[in-house]
């Protein structure tokens, strides 16, 4: 659907460019309509001009030298005047029409009057004719028409500098309401930004609600975003709580039954254990399995490094005749695009597994994955590593590939599921870096 | 070696008293989080066992306010919950180790064994201070390479006594450890055992491997390997 931005510039760009497109044209007619009407009152004054210098001395027309408009004086002026008698004889010509064939209205009965456009040389000019009747002495009328023409040109030019100067202005008007335009949608826009950039929040983690003061429009959509994550995580917690509440009431009495089988007669002993364990096994992967929340849209994003240095500060404290030296490589400050009990199981079994096998070195490695939000972490360890052909065993449920270092068996089957929980996927290879084995967990962006 | 054990349920706080109690440990035993706290602060415990899910106080908070007012045992949590961020919290709050349950026994004594000794700062599950050598393991005394034949009393009192090499141990402080009551608390019975014990490790009197240091307690003179 393109951004809101664009679709109101656009669509006031549209409305601008029509509605100064218009004043353009509307102004533009006026003032050519105003300034050939400027020239047409000045043609009628030089004939009214022309009429009272012109004499009439014996039936013949005289005209003085010295003209009213002077620029009839100068050929090729763009100004002519001449008069013809009635039959269409041409009486008299300005000197400044010397050489040229005006063909101008002739002939018209004295009070009519003709307003022409004719081409001279390529010119156009505006022509005005008047018929006049003169009376003589003796009563008789004689008829002349006299005619003024101007170049066109002359009009044309003044119209275009108008013309220039009404665009810079339109323009600048155009460019200024553009800008304001601008400046109202960034500013009408700004509480959408806000909720944006606040969402973002909510995924990198650092708030946990739309907590701004937001426009009266947008607080029913905000309102509905905090009610959803709260109630994503209330029910995440109450799912969490209520497994946590079941596994202990199932393990404690486990606890006692696994001891007191200790003391049954020996046949019975290792069926008694066996069982447990796999009553408590089976209990302890479907409350792993299902406590995996999964990615969730609006989830917070946690960072990987405070969470992985406190793991690897509790497995040092566990480990400790060890003396594991573990190393955490996270050069981009990872951020895991989910819950934070995910993240825990995910990295407490990835680096308990390590640990576990590992001699004394122990690496965990965290690298951007695909996407915008993707996750690749990887842990390895100078242990014996894993055989090829048992490396898709020791992925599945209730597979340990030694059973002589304790352990539930089913850490790298929860770090599969959770990995799958994300849409990602776990495999087994050998540490490039150390000797042992490498596993890595690749997570999808969002 | 005296141990707290803390834990709700009745049965499994008998069973573990009862298996403790067998592999040598003298133990006390709380079951809620207000108990556990009074008996944490006030005996001198060289380990203690405590269940996360407590009524009364929680042992997060126990755990806490034990490493709060200066208790330096080492102290497992022993815990029904199995996810990462519960172990962690209670890891952080000052415990050194977790067993998840149902566990075995054999494997809890181990672990408490292990802390236990790394917590006197030895790192391997056999602690020697030449000629003499533990193995905690096994619970066997060798001097150079020959066996010793100790009773079970013998033997932890030796065990506390070089998990302290070198530092001087009160008769009390020997017998807190080492006795559940104050009824069997008797110092000559004490003096017995380590007039004993002094026989065994040495019979010829050159190495004089306890000093008793008059009005104060006894001593291992023996340096640590």
């Amino acid at each position: 659907m393109g951004s809101i931005r664009r679709r109101l510039l656009l669509s006031s760009l549209l409305v601008l460019a029509v509605f100064l497109g218009a004043t353009a044209v509307a102004l533009d007619r006026a003032y050519r309509d105003s300034a050939e009407g400027a020239l047409r009152a000045r043609l009628k004054v030089d004939i009214y001009a022309l009429l009272s210098a012109a004499e009439l001395r014996g039936g013949q027309l005289e005209l003085p030298q010295d003209l009213p408009e002077s620029r009839l004086e100068v050929p090729g002026s763009g100004r002519y005047a001449e008069a013809s008698a009635a039959d269409g004889k041409v009486l008299w010509r300005s000197p400044s029409a010397a050489g040229l064939d005006l063909p101008l209205v002739r002939g018209l009965s004295p009070g009519r009057e003709s307003w022409a456009r004719v081409r001279v040389d390529g010119e156009t000019l505006v022509a005005y004719s008047l018929g006049v009747g003169w009376e003589v002495q003796g009563g008789a009328a004689q008829q002349f028409t006299f005619s003024v023409a101007a170049r066109l040109d002359e009009l044309e030019a003044e119209i275009g500098q108008f013309e220039t100067t009404l665009m810079l202005w339109l323009g600048g008007a155009a460019a200024l309401l553009l800008l304001t335009q601008m400046l109202i949608l960034h500013w009408g826009l700004r509480p959408l930004r806000r909720v944006a950039q606040d969402l973002r929040g909510i995924e990198h983690g650092e708030r946990d609600a739309l907590t701004g003061a937001y426009p009266d429009e947008l607080t029913p959509l905000t309102d509905g975003l905090n009610a959803l994550l709260r109630h994503e995580r209330a029910q995440l917690l109450r799912q969490r709580n209520a497994l946590a509440d079941l596994a202990h009431s199932i393990k404690t009495p486990l606890a006692v039954l696994r001891n007191a089988a200790a003391g049954a007669p020996p046949g019975q002993q290792g069926q008694l254990t066996d069982a447990i364990d796999s009553i408590d096994a089976s209990l302890a992967y479907q409350a792993r399995r299902a406590a995996a929340s999964g990615r969730s849209t609006l989830s917070a994003a946690v960072a990987v490094a405070p969470v992985a240095r406190r793991i690897m500060g509790s497995l040092d404290k566990v480990y400790a005749d060890k003396g594991v030296a573990a190393e955490l490589d996270d050069p981009d400050a990872g951020l895991f695009a989910g819950d934070e009990g995910d993240l825990y199981e995910l990295l407490g079994c990835l680096l308990d597994n390590a640990y576990k096998w590992c001699q004394h070195r122990v690496w965990l490695g965290v690298l951007p994955g695909d996407g915008a939000r993707g996750l690749i972490v990887s842990v390895e360890d100078d242990g014996p590593g894993v055989p090829p052909p048992l490396r898709e065993a020791v992925l599945e449920r209730g597979t340990r590939a030694d059973r002589r270092v304790a352990g539930q068996g089913i850490g790298l089957a929860v770090v599969r599921d959770i990995a799958v929980a994300y849409g990602g996927r776990i495999d087994i290879d050998d540490s490039p870096r150390l000797t042992g084995a490498r596993v890595t967990v690749r997570l999808p962006g969002g | 070696m005296r141990a707290l054990v803390v834990e709700d349920e009745a049965a499994l706080r008998g069973q573990l008293t009862s298996g403790l109690t067998a592999a040598g440990f003298v133990v006390d035993s709380a079951a809620d989080g207000i108990d556990a706290e009074y008996y944490g602060l006030e005996y001198p415990y060289d380990v203690a066992v405590i269940d996360l899910g407590l009524p009364r106080r929680d042992g997060m908070a126990v755990i806490r306010r034990l490493r709060d007012r200066g208790c330096r045992y080492p102290i497992l949590i022993l815990t029904a919950r199995d996810a990462w961020q519960d172990k962690v919290a209670g890891l952080d709050a000052g415990a050194d180790d977790y067993l998840v349950k149902p566990f075995e026994m054999a494997e809890l004594i181990a672990r408490l064994r292990a802390l236990i000794r790394r917590t006197a700062g030895w790192a391997d599950s056999t602690i020697a201070c030449p000629p003499l050598k533990l193995d905690t393991r096994e619970k066997r005394v060798y001097v150079d390479e020959a066996e010793l034949d100790l009773t079970a009393y013998e033997y932890q009192v030796l065990e506390y006594l070089m998990l302290h090499a070198g530092e001087v141990v009160s008769k009390t402080e020997l017998t807190e450890h080492l006795y559940p009551d104050d009824a069997s608390r008797d110092s000559n019975v004490l003096e017995v055992f380590i007039r004993r014990l002094r026989q065994k490790i040495d019979p010829d009197e050159r190495l004089n491997p306890i000093e008793t240091l008059r009005g104060r307690g006894y001593r291992l003179a023996l340096r640590r390997a």
